[in-house]
């Protein structure tokens, strides 16, 4: 008798629902010893950038909730942290609060379309013009080309936030693909937009650093996907 | 084993399609096929139909029905192991995973290899971190399933978790050269770290170094290579070759903290100007990089200091980053360093204001005329924090006044408004704020927060719900969506409404997520066995095995907590709260008034409920939606609704209480308070050596605290009197244990000596000390209000004011109400923002707010937090 309440298809069609409810599009990172790597005692962290572990992931929600309308429960944050643990970034102050954070994933639809995908992308207002949410995106990227081979990346923004629409325009490079129509549940239509990650795949493979990607700007602003 | 009661073909045939059919989610037909067989009076008890049918049914939302079926079907066929099994099946959809776990037990003995019901358990198993069981369900899957990628990885799992790691090492190994064959894709990568991972968690780093080079050309998380080889270098004290490493890590993250220290720790860097000169290099390698800037100036001293500090000044003002006094805020704890940014920014201000430069220097360079209003901004943070607070709403008005759309000035107007005691002022500052910009969350959020802590939840509500989905109210959508800020906000601010029952609805919401987060594991268990993210599941089971210890949890556990204890000292009348005004005494135009006023009441709550109802109705829809997207998910356990007055009616409250205090002795031992509350409720429960431990607790984590001497001193008495009808082994161990704390002083002695040391020194100690000295000698209660009513003490606060006051309004000194007039005035000459301490009139004008009862305002608490009341989380997770 099998009665796998708890198959595969149980999970993705959790997400999938989950998905349809807030039409959008984790956590975590390589904590292979956040053990030691946290124990070290000296500097206090400054505001730090880094790979987001599962122990961040309830953090990056209440981050979330401060300052996007789009919500999830922990759960689709656990999705996105167990499936894709490279590709989640954290920006934290000196006390290790998060004040910025990318959620990301992979749309894994064939070999030859691999892509990853910005679920949310969100800076606190009072974390603002650091160039916090373009350093984030930058180390999501870079980790989707390495581990997941992608090629671009995409996400979904409000046509109505001219700041994020700049940001990722002017500083990452983005293009708008399409106009997606009553995309947000309040029926605000989305742009779709893509970033071709060509370049950082040369660049990983020379082990260079990302540095000459850096397009010239200081706007960091929210946005989400 | 075959039934005990076999089916004859046809029949069983018919059994076959049931279980189909429950696999396919067809419910309706399964029940047609059990009917057909239990139509049959031959079968009609027949147990493994009569159980399935009971499945099926709880399938559909039946679940009285089901657990009859279930049970009766399981009575006539006590031997069937499908009925065991079902039963658990049944169990585990209602999370009661203990009794699951038995009836998987009994399934097996009956049939011992049926690999599914091994699987179900081994899940059970996990999720209840029972790793014996666990491992020895993960070896029968290995045994009977050897072929299986997953048998191998949870057999070599359940010795990891148990600390085993040669045996999880070489299960592994073996599965890698067994069972991998290429390519090499991103599972291999996974499955590679997580050995390197199992191997350094063996302590063998030579090792794992080895391991990871090894393989080097197969991981795809070029990452995780680098952070942990560089960790084994240092721990190897490879220095030269952990160099390299942060080196290159750098190249890559140069807003890393860590990755600077590991390099510093490298370099073996050891003093200050070393440092400083290490920075050097980093700030012109990466000239875009905050980091290597920020971090100099927490090593760089004196003159250094100065000269860089000027320079990180001069920038941010110029570039106008707003986080620039957050940024430099923790630099504040060396005084000396903040000196010297007080009379550099005092200087900007003087300079930008005549001449737009920064210094009277020959060649200075003009600057933007937003470098003054960056710096009014820098300067109002500035002596906010050292809590001058004209200076700092004069600063920030300057701003105001230069560039009055700014939004950042009135967000911190309103921080201002807050330290300085006036959470009206505070939330109406933020109000502007939002009405400039509606569509930014954050500036909601904030707004909404501080109206929380002016104690009004109401207008907090409305506010939120310019971002909750439309129709549905916004305390709703904020549960669903986990919002626990808003709702360890929302119990505080009702714990100081005295609405006790509001209050512990929201600490059990904030208390039912995280049984949610934890519920939320269940389903990686097996997911990221085939995704072989291990790594990362290690992680969650780790998050999971600490989430209580989250301080969302302390806040809700400490409301409700301190609700309870309230509540078990006064309980509620029985009356209804709302009791009939005396209508008898009142002149007819008042009469008149309050007639109105109770229609406009019932109006207003007929509207009200119209609204819940639809609320309901949608709620049902989208339940049901929710339903048909998880197609027939066993429905998950109803859990009872939450009624704010029967919460606050619970029958035993200090037994609530320590539900909720339960996770923060285990996860939170390190936070006194914890004790505190512990020992007040054993207290209560008059339990000798739970108070004894919760007084030891506390006492070794800071003996000098105001409250642990009140546990002393009360420990103390009670023990006078009721040591005497003690079994004789308790007192043994209670008055061994004692000697270290009483020093074989009494508890007199005890509160004299404390009056003479600590209460002297700070303002809660006095008021701690007072309280003692006024139960143990009632004589001295002059004293012992003079001493609670001083306001000499260096770390009197607005807080620690409030505490007095609220002790005095709730009688612990006796009747004094000149003495507690003279108090509230001179707490308004010292804190004259303080709303606390206003005249009623001027209090008054918050009650324009909404119809809430009692608007004492109450600044405790409102200190500790910001946006973050995420401290102690990493620690926690690395037990």
């Amino acid at each position: 008798m099998t009665t796998t309440k708890y198959g595969s298809d149980s999970l993705k069609i959790y997400f999938c629902y989950l998905c349809s409810l807030f039409q959008v599009g984790i956590l975590y990172g390589s904590a292979v010893f956040q053990s030691f790597v946290l124990s070290g005692s000296c500097l206090v962290f400054k505001m730090n950038i880094r790979c987001a572990r599962p122990s961040d992931l309830m953090n990056m929600q209440h981050c979330n909730l401060l300052c996007l309308p789009e919500n999830y429960q922990m759960k689709y944050y656990f999705y996105h942290g167990l499936s894709w643990p490279q590709l989640s970034y954290v920006a934290e102050d000196e006390k290790g609060h998060i004040v910025g954070y990318v959620l990301a994933k992979m749309e894994e639809d064939g070999e030859d379309n691999r892509h990853g995908h910005i679920t949310s992308l969100a800076v606190k207002r009072s974390h603002r013009r650091l160039g916090l949410a373009q350093k984030l995106m930058n180390q999501a990227s870079l980790a989707m080309v390495e581990c997941f081979q992608a090629k671009y990346v995409s996400l979904h923004v409000r046509k109505s936030n001219r700041a994020a629409l700049n940001l990722y325009t002017n500083s990452l490079g983005f293009k708008i693909l399409e106009i997606e129509p009553k995309y947000y549940a309040d029926g605000e239509d989305a742009y779709s937009m893509m970033r071709d990650l060509s370049a950082f795949a040369s660049d990983s493979k020379t082990d260079s650093q990302s540095e000459n990607l850096e397009i010239k700007s200081e706007s960091a602003i929210v946005s989400q996907c | 084993m075959p039934p005990s009661n076999p089916l004859p073909p046809k029949e069983n045939a018919l059994f076959k399609r049931i279980l189909r059919c429950y696999e396919h989610k067809q419910y309706k037909n399964g029940l047609k096929f059990a009917k057909q067989i239990l139509s049959n009076p031959k079968f009609a008890e027949h147990g493994e139909t009569l159980a399935m049918k009971g499945l099926t049914l709880n399938c559909l939302g039946r679940k009285d029905e089901a657990y009859e079926y279930v049970r009766r079907g399981l009575r006539n066929d006590l031997k069937s192991p499908v009925c065991w099994h079902v039963y658990g099946l049944l169990q585990r959809s209602d999370k009661k995973y203990d009794e699951a776990i038995k009836c998987y037990r009994n399934a097996l003995k009956w049939e011992k290899e049926n690999i599914q019901i091994l699987r179900d358990l081994s899940l059970l198993q996990i999720q209840m971190r029972d790793l014996e069981g666990y491992k020895d369900t993960r070896y029968q899957l290995f045994m009977l399933r050897p072929t299986q990628r997953a048998s191998w990885i949870g057999f070599a799992m359940s010795y990891h978790l148990l600390g085993d790691y040669e045996m999880a090492n070489s299960i592994l190994d073996a599965f890698r050269t067994n069972q991998m064959k290429g390519p090499y894709d991103y599972e291999h990568s996974e499955l590679l770290l997580y050995q390197n991972m199992v191997l350094a968690e063996s302590g063998q780093y030579e090792r794992a170094l080895q391991h990871l080079h090894k393989f080097q050309s197969q991981i795809l998380d070029k990452l995780s290579i680098k952070e942990t080889s560089g960790e084994y270098y240092l721990k190897l004290r490879r220095y030269k070759d952990a160099e390299v490493v942060y080196e290159d890590l750098l190249k890559r993250n140069p807003e890393n903290v860590m990755y600077y220290q590991k390099l510093i720790e490298a370099k073996q860097l050891s003093n200050p100007e070393q440092k400083v000169a290490f920075f050097d290099v980093y700030k012109k390698e990466y000239p875009k990089a905050i980091a290597p800037r920020r971090l100099q100036l927490t090593e760089a001293r004196s003159q250094a200091f100065t000269r860089l500090v000027d320079e990180y000044l001069r920038h941010g003002l110029h570039k106008g980053i707003p986080p620039l006094f957050v940024d430099l805020r923790s630099l504040y704890e060396d005084q000396s360093k903040a000196d010297t940014i007080e009379n550099l920014v005092l200087q900007y201000i003087e300079n930008l204001s005549k001449d737009g430069t920064f210094s009277s220097e020959a060649g200075e360079v003009k600057q933007p005329a937003s470098a003054l209003l960056w710096a009014y901004y820098f300067a109002a943070q500035h002596f906010d924090y050292k809590k001058d607070t004209d200076r700092a709403l004069r600063y920030i008005d300057a701003a105001i006044e230069h560039t009055p759309t700014l939004i950042e000035l009135f967000i911190v107007k309103g921080r201002i408004f807050k330290h300085a005691g006036d959470p009206v002022s505070a939330y109406q500052s933020l109000e502007e704020a939002q009405a400039m910009d509606t569509a930014d969350r954050y500036v909601n959020s904030k707004c909404a927060r501080y109206m929380l802590r002016a104690g009004d939840v109401k207008r907090a509500e409305e506010m939120c719900a310019k971002f909750t989905r439309e129709g549905v109210p916004a305390t709703e959508n904020l549960n669903e969506m986990q919002c626990m800020w808003f709702q360890t906000e929302a119990a505080a601010a009702y714990q100081r409404l005295q609405q006790w029952g509001e209050a512990l609805k929201k600490a059990h919401e904030v208390d039912r997520h995280f049984s949610e987060i934890m519920e939320d594991q269940f389903d990686f268990h097996s997911y990221c066995m085939r995704k072989m993210t291990l790594r990362s599941y290690v992680g969650l089971l780790r998050l999971e095995d600490v989430l209580r210890s989250h301080p969302f949890y302390f806040r809700c556990a400490r409301v409700a907590i301190q609700v309870y204890l309230r509540l078990y000292t006064q309980p509620l009348q029985d009356a209804p709260q709302t009791a009939e005004p005396d209508t008898e005494n009142l002149a007819p135009s008042e009469l008149k008034k309050l007639r109105n006023k109770q229609r406009k009441a019932k109006r207003k709550a007929e509207q009200e409920s119209a609204l819940a109802a639809q609320v309901q109705v949608k709620r049902e829809q989208h339940h049901k939606a929710r339903q048909q997207q998880e197609q027939g998910d066993p429905e998950a356990p109803q859990l009872d609704e939450l009624i704010p007055d029967k919460l606050a009616r619970a029958e035993d409250p200090l037994q609530q209480a320590i539900k909720f205090l339960q996770p923060l002795r285990m996860l939170a031992a390190d936070r006194i308070e914890t004790h505190l509350m512990a020992f007040e409720i054993y207290f209560r429960k008059e339990r000798p050596l739970l108070m004894l431990q919760s007084i030891k607790r506390a006492w070794r984590l800071d003996r000098c605290h105001p409250h642990v001497h009140s546990c002393l001193v009360r420990y103390r008495r009670w023990l006078d009197e009721s040591l005497h009808n003690m079994h004789q082994s308790v007192v043994d161990v209670v008055k061994a244990s004692c000697q270290q704390l009483f020093e074989d002083r009494s508890a007199i002695q005890m509160a004299e000596e404390y009056l003479e040391g600590p209460a002297k020194k700070s303002q809660a100690a006095a008021l701690w000390g007072a309280r003692e000295l006024r139960r143990l000698l009632p004589a001295r209660s002059d004293d012992a209000l003079r001493l609670a009513t001083a306001l000499h003490y260096d770390d009197t606060s607005i807080e620690g004011c409030v505490e007095v006051l609220e002790s005095l309004r709730e009688g612990e000194f006796g009747s004094c109400e000149e003495e507690t007039r003279r108090y509230v005035e001179s707490c308004r000459t010292k804190f004259p923002y303080a709303i606390a301490f206003k005249p009623p009139s001027a209090a008054d004008r918050r009650a324009d707010s909404a119809d809430t009862a009692d608007r004492r305002a109450d600044t405790a608490d409102i200190a500790d937090i910001d946006d973050h009341p995420l401290e102690n989380n990493d620690n926690a997770l690395n037990n």
